[in-house]
């Protein structure tokens, strides 16, 4: 029962206190640089180690995933294989239809000149390969980085919805801000009308699949349940019209000038994978 | 010593880190995430003494910032200070006392839960506490306490095992554990 043995032993090394200080010092001197500049060194050097484990442990996730997929009976498969021929059938017909319009709508844009839709964007494919570690972020690591041409601030879609925006970019490795976490906000517009409106992210609405908007002015009425949401043209961050959600409801504010409401993304923020990662940002103002 | 300490800490921090953040996490983005750095920090606080539970939360902090966080050196900060607060516990230390690293972990644990819903909530202009604790504080603290329950004891396992087999630490170790002496001399004997 000596605590006299301990000191002994301790004071050879370095007093903890001091230990302490000096950590103290280095973290608000990271926190500091942080917000003056780059860090990318420490980031890289993290990357490097760390990265290839979480690639490797996604890729081993996803084959489990499959794994117990291929235990599905023959019988399913046969049953589904008839509903999909069908659905082909169907699809071809479609198909059909829309190539049709696609031709019209192409010839209509070149008319316009309104051929920025960010189908022509180009875009680059990454894995997610870890959901942020700050457990109340909703922020993911995607296996591309610097290397591969990401720079902050691009913006991510998944499928034909708006995922969120890179925030920090690695050697190998970036990190993107989704648009449903805490904080988040994004310029939209209702599609229909033109009408400017604020996305926001928000944590408590995400657990039931929603996102908030707000500052809505909609004299008339009539922005209704169903409506798309797009970005918007006067967002300094996002390109215009990425689809982000549909209207699920709307309400007036207490103020009676505006209206917020929430929006069903068109994204499944809770199965994402494999997201799109468009290579173009959007110009930064200029005089 | 000290090698065997750092060879035994940094593969369990990356390890942890991993897992804490592509095994679990694939499992839902919003669920709860047993926080495995913290149970890590705290035990080698309780196990090892100030300087290796600063180290470690240090690092594990900075992992957490860089891989999630917009301002890194915060959760590093919050870490450190975890760790130094819970090596100053290792004078309780006891091969065979589980409660007391147990009842640490739960501590640290609220502490760091209200110190993220103060610094990510409130200061954000979010005071929904009821929902913070509902959907968050209360999962992850339950999924914490389950994982630190397997993963304290794999550690001073791996501790009593592999790093405290110096003869000087051993002898510490007698002079501090005289209730407990059954397990050890039985070891002493077979050496």
């Amino acid at each position: 029962m000596s605590p006299i043995v301990k000191q002994k032993e301790e004071r050879r090394k370095i007093p903890p206190k001091y230990l302490l200080l000096l950590f103290t010092i280095l973290c608000l001197g990271l926190m500091v640089f942080t917000f003056t500049g780059e860090l990318s060194v420490a980031e890289d050097a993290a990357g490097t180690v760390i990265v290839p484990f979480q690639k490797g442990i996604t890729a081993l996730g996803s084959s489990l995933v499959a794994m117990v997929k291929e235990r599905y009976t023959i019988e399913e498969l046969k049953e589904e294989n008839r509903r999909l021929s069908d659905e082909i059938d169907e699809l071809n017909r479609q198909n059909a239809q829309l190539i049709q319009d696609g031709y019209e709508l192409s010839e209509l844009r070149r008319l316009y000149e309104l051929d920025n839709s960010y189908d022509e964007y180009e875009k680059t494919g990454a894995t997610i390969i870890a959901a942020g570690s700050g457990n109340r972020f909703n922020s993911f690591i995607i296996d591309k980085g610097r290397d591969d041409g990401i720079e902050k601030d691009m913006n991510v879609i998944a499928g034909s919805g708006l995922v969120g925006i890179v925030a920090d970019t690695g050697k190998n490795w970036s990190r993107v801000n989704t648009i449903i976490s805490n904080g988040t906000n994004v310029s939209a517009a209702v599609l229909h009308s033109g009408d400017n409106i604020i996305v926001s992210g928000d944590m408590e609405l995400m657990q039931q699949g929603r996102i908030r908007f707000s500052q809505l002015f909609d004299k008339d009425e009539n922005v209704h349940p169903g409506d798309k949401i797009v970005t918007s043209n006067i967002s300094d961050k996002y390109l215009p019209g990425i689809l982000i959600g549909y209207v699920a409801s709307v309400d007036m504010d207490s103020n009676q000038l505006t209206y917020s409401g929430q929006i069903t993304p068109v994204v499944d923020f809770e199965h994402l994978g494999y997201v799109l990662v468009i290579m173009e940002k959007k110009a930064p103002l200029e005089d | 010593m000290t090698f065997k300490r750092i060879f035994t800490a940094v593969p369990a921090l990356l390890l942890f880190f991993i897992v804490q953040s592509s095994v679990l996490k694939g499992l839902s983005l919003s669920g709860a995430i047993p926080n495995l750095l913290l149970v890590l920090t705290v035990g080698y606080g309780y196990l090892r003494g100030e300087t290796s539970a600063m180290t470690v939360g240090f690092f594990s902090g900075l992992l957490l910032d860089i891989f999630g966080m917009n301002i890194i050196g915060l959760y590093a900060l919050i870490y450190l200070y975890t760790g130094y607060l819970a090596g100053l516990c290792h004078t309780w230390y006891e091969p065979v006392e589980f409660r007391i690293p147990l009842a640490m972990i739960a501590v640290a644990e609220i502490i760091v839960l209200g110190l993220e819903f103060i610094l990510f909530f409130v200061l954000n202009g979010d005071f929904g506490f009821a929902f913070y604790l509902k959907g968050k504080a209360l999962p992850e603290f339950a999924s914490t306490m389950l994982s630190s329950v397997i993963l304290y004891p794999a550690l001073l396992w791996i501790e009593e095992r592999f790093v405290n087999v110096d003869p000087a630490e051993k002898k510490k170790k007698e002079d501090w554990n005289v209730s407990d002496l059954v397990e050890n001399s039985d070891k002493k004997g077979a050496e």
